[in-house]
């Protein structure tokens, strides 16, 4: 809005345009022409506070709007629709995982090939001050699976409900977003533990938010299940402390250090386990046909990282008992399977490394010859299934019975949103052909371009 | 034994007290723009009134705006006890969109539930520079009048149609009162959204010659600022305006506030509630309250919206709504 001043010195300048000319007149002239030179100005002054007062009705009309116009944005993270007072959201988001894999040697059972890994829109928002939601399907390799669908009632940081279906509150690994994960195909601790599960779990934050937990009363899914087909009225209990002790301490060299340990327990009294994958998903391990679950299934995983700066290691070890029967009640058994496995990263642009993944400074552009940002992993790995488990629920002929696994990887985010990775997988086995005769060593090229919202 | 009646008395002594106790009760009235100073005054009566004869404690919210809007608001979920609005049809508009309150609300309290009264004047700069008399002056060249959108104004609809019936009473048709208010809309710069903004509009932001405005408005001008920086002119003829009132019944029941909210609008009509209307130069409606404060109003000659235009339901159709008379006339320009 133009000032009062303004308008006064604006005013005062065409008045003393208009007694200029009007020097050389007679008085009654002079007289005249100073009149309608005065009207003529106080036209203009009128005109001048019609302007303003029409602009300052248009902003009062758009601050008005504005708090009943639902915001649409579009940005990086995705596209959302947000009401005016900022209670009711819902964001879209999605995920595209392209691959190429390729298998060395042609020991390897799955073939070479393009595939797609992953395809999961997601929907999620707000209802409200308190509650949320989240539904996120798969609809890749070539089915449709059901992930995440679940309601959340928000209390406060300390103190969180969830209903529904999601990951289980309880390997470190698996709760990282598949969208951040270091590598293309998680490590051997997340063969042994949940994929999914159905229940009710409570989480939060205390301590200043030094001290994560959750808690979960669930299904009980199979290791590595996401489908969570409850096939019995028993349920499992799963519980997850993680602390960050130095977290609001800026000047530790721990700050980025989080130490943590997840257990869970619940009898499982029908359906067959799961087999266990290389981390080239080949499967290495597969109980026999006949073997059912009949007990408790026990797990524990202490779970670890730590960052600072552009470094990264993370790492697990996880212990799955389970109470299997062989079928016909013939042997009922409590069959310890383990598994344990650290990475390290580096980010070679200098962004600083983190458990969600890395932001580049730059986004890839040849005009501009910027290159996002780099970064290389490695890993290595081990899942190991006690020598009781043969031969009564497997057959060491055509299962190892451990598998140990190196990753060598480099990611390049060419922006927030697309992600290409290489990797190269190396595992080598104890037993699969018999009992002295080792399977051999599986090579495999992963590659992957990632589109992410 | 008598110990053990003793306690059991004295708990559902305790508990009935705590029944009885009194209360803290919550109002909403949502009212048009230039009530504000009156109804500020008059809640803090009637709650002094309530809490005297029924020892609850009342607060009462209010809320402003362009009376067409206050309604849209109401019907699009703005929980309000009390709606005291600038006309029927806008009350009318909260029964037909939303079904409230019942088609015959305006039956329910005395006066077609308009406890005051009200008309529209002219208000002008010191000394009348453009000798500004009556309507047909308005439609001069060079005039720069105030008015707001009838769209959204309750008082812009009023202002409206005494325009358009001064028209047809001297140039004897229809078509001439249209083509007058036509002249006048010609002249007028600017639209507020309610009579509070084009007061801002007129008094605080100096902009226009005239402002057509209500009444009671006028005369919070000249009170506010002084009689040496507007006069007030009485055309020689205006409207009746009867701004209505009522309770909203769906939200009062809900909220249980149907007794307090029916009696704090019949406390309008009481001497107090008149006094306090008068006051502030609404024409009050008891015998008494009109008697103290008629001579402050000029003598006008007032038609009602019914003998000039049959009634707010009609009047909104034919001038009002989407692509009726102000549409065509204000749009074309």
């Amino acid at each position: 809005m133009i000032s009062d001043t303004f308008r006064l010195r604006w005013i005062a300048t065409l008045a003393g345009l208009a007694v200029t000319p009007s020097l050389g007149l007679s008085q009654d002239a002079r007289d005249d022409e100073l009149r309608l030179l005065r009207e003529q100005i106080r036209q203009l002054d009128q005109k001048l506070r019609v302007l303003e007062r029409k602009q300052e009705l248009k902003d009062e009309t758009a601050e008005a709007a504005a708090k009943t116009t639902p915001v649409v944005a579009a940005s990086a993270s995705g596209f959302s629709l947000t009401s005016p007072d900022k209670k009711f959201q819902l964001r879209i988001r999605a995920n595209l995982q392209a691959d190429a894999r390729f298998f060395i040697g042609d020991n390897v059972a799955g073939n070479d090939t393009f595939l797609i890994r992953r395809l999961r829109p997601s929907f999620e928002g707000t209802l409200g001050e308190k509650f949320g939601f989240r539904v996120m399907p798969d609809f890749a390799p070539a089915t449709f699976n059901l992930l995440d669908a679940y309601v959340t009632y928000q209390h406060g940081p300390s103190f969180n409900v969830l209903v529904g279906k999601t990951k289980a509150p309880f390997d470190l690994e698996r709760l990282v977003s598949q969208t951040d994960l270091l590598f293309l195909e998680r490590s051997y601790p997340t063969s042994l533990a949940a994929n999914r599960d159905l229940g009710v779990q409570i989480y939060g934050d205390v301590l200043e938010g030094t001290l994560s937990y959750q808690l979960g009363w669930l299904n009980g899914a199979r290791d590595n299940d996401s489908t969570v087909t409850d096939t019995d009225d028993a349920k499992e209990v799963a519980a997850r402390l993680f602390a960050h002790p130095f977290k609001n301490d800026i000047d530790s060299p721990l700050q980025g250090l989080g130490l943590g340990l997840a257990v869970s327990y619940g009898d499982k009294t029908s359906g067959s386990p799961n087999s266990y994958r290389t981390n080239s998903q080949q499967t290495f391990f597969s109980w026999r046909s006949t073997v059912v679950n009949a007990g408790g299934h026990t797990r524990i995983e202490p779970q670890a990282h730590f960052y600072r700066g552009p470094i990264g290691l993370i790492g697990s070890w996880i212990s799955s008992k389970q109470g299997l029967s062989n079928g016909a009640g013939t042997a009922v058994r409590d069959i310890t399977s383990t598994g344990w496995y650290v990475a390290a990263h580096f980010v070679l642009t200098g962004e600083d490394a983190s458990y969600r993944g890395v932001t580049p400074k730059t986004v890839f552009s040849w005009k501009d010859g910027t290159w996002g940002a780099w970064e290389v992993a490695a890993r290595y790995g081990v899942l190991d299934v006690e020598d009781e488990a043969f031969p009564l629920f497997a057959n060491l002929a055509t299962s190892a019975s451990t598998a140990k696994g190196s990753t060598l990887g480099v990611n390049w985010y060419l922006n927030r949103n697309v992600k290409a990775s290489f990797n190269f997988e190396h595992t080598d086995f104890s037993g699969g052909v018999s009992g002295t005769v080792t399977r051999e060593d599986e090579n495999a090229i992963l590659t992957r371009v990632q589109l992410r919202y | 034994m008598k110990r053990i009646q003793f306690l059991l008395a004295l708990t559902v002594t305790l508990i009935l007290a705590g029944f009885a106790q009194a209360k803290d009760i919550e109002l909403l009235n949502v009212s048009y723009d230039p009530t504000r100073e009156f109804y500020a005054e008059f809640n803090a009566a009637f709650a002094r009134h309530w809490k005297t004869t029924h020892g609850d404690t009342v607060q009462i919210k209010q809320s402003h705006g362009g009376s067409g809007r206050q309604a849209r608001s109401v019907i699009d979920g703005l929980a309000a006890d009390i709606v005291t609005l600038a006309l029927a049809g806008d009350i009318d508009a909260i029964h037909d969109n939303a079904k409230l309150i019942p088609k015959d609300w305006q039956k329910r309290l005395p006066l077609n539930s308009s406890p005051y009264t009200s008309t529209i004047v002219f208000l002008v700069r010191k000394g009348n520079p453009l000798k500004i008399k009556d309507w047909d002056d308005l439609v001069k060249p060079g005039v720069s009048i105030i008015t707001p959108n009838p769209k959204t104004s309750g008082g812009a609809r009023w202002n409206y149609l005494a325009a358009w019936e001064f028209a047809r009473r001297k140039y004897g048709s229809d078509g001439a009162a249209k083509e007058f208010v036509q002249k006048v809309y010609r002249n007028v710069p600017v639209l507020d959204s309610g009579a509070r903004g084009s007061t801002t509009t007129f008094v605080q932001r100096a902009i226009g010659d005239v402002f057509l405005s209500w009444e009671n408005e006028a005369f919070l001008a000249v009170k506010e600022f002084g009689a040496g920086s507007f006069e007030i002119v009485v055309p020689s003829l205006s409207i009746l305006a009867e701004p209505p009132v009522t309770v909203v019944d769906k939200v009062v029941k809900k909220k249980g506030t149907e007794a307090i909210a029916r009696a704090y609008l019949e406390y309008l009509y009481s001497e107090e509630g008149q006094d306090l209307a008068g006051k502030h130069f609404y024409r009050p409606t008891s015998p008494a309250a009109a008697a103290k404060y008629g001579p402050q109003f000029v003598k006008v000659e007032l038609f009602t919206i019914e003998q000039a235009f049959g009634g707010w339901a009609r009047a909104q159709v034919e001038h009002f709504a989407d692509g009726a008379t102000f549409d065509q006339i204000y749009l074309k320009q």
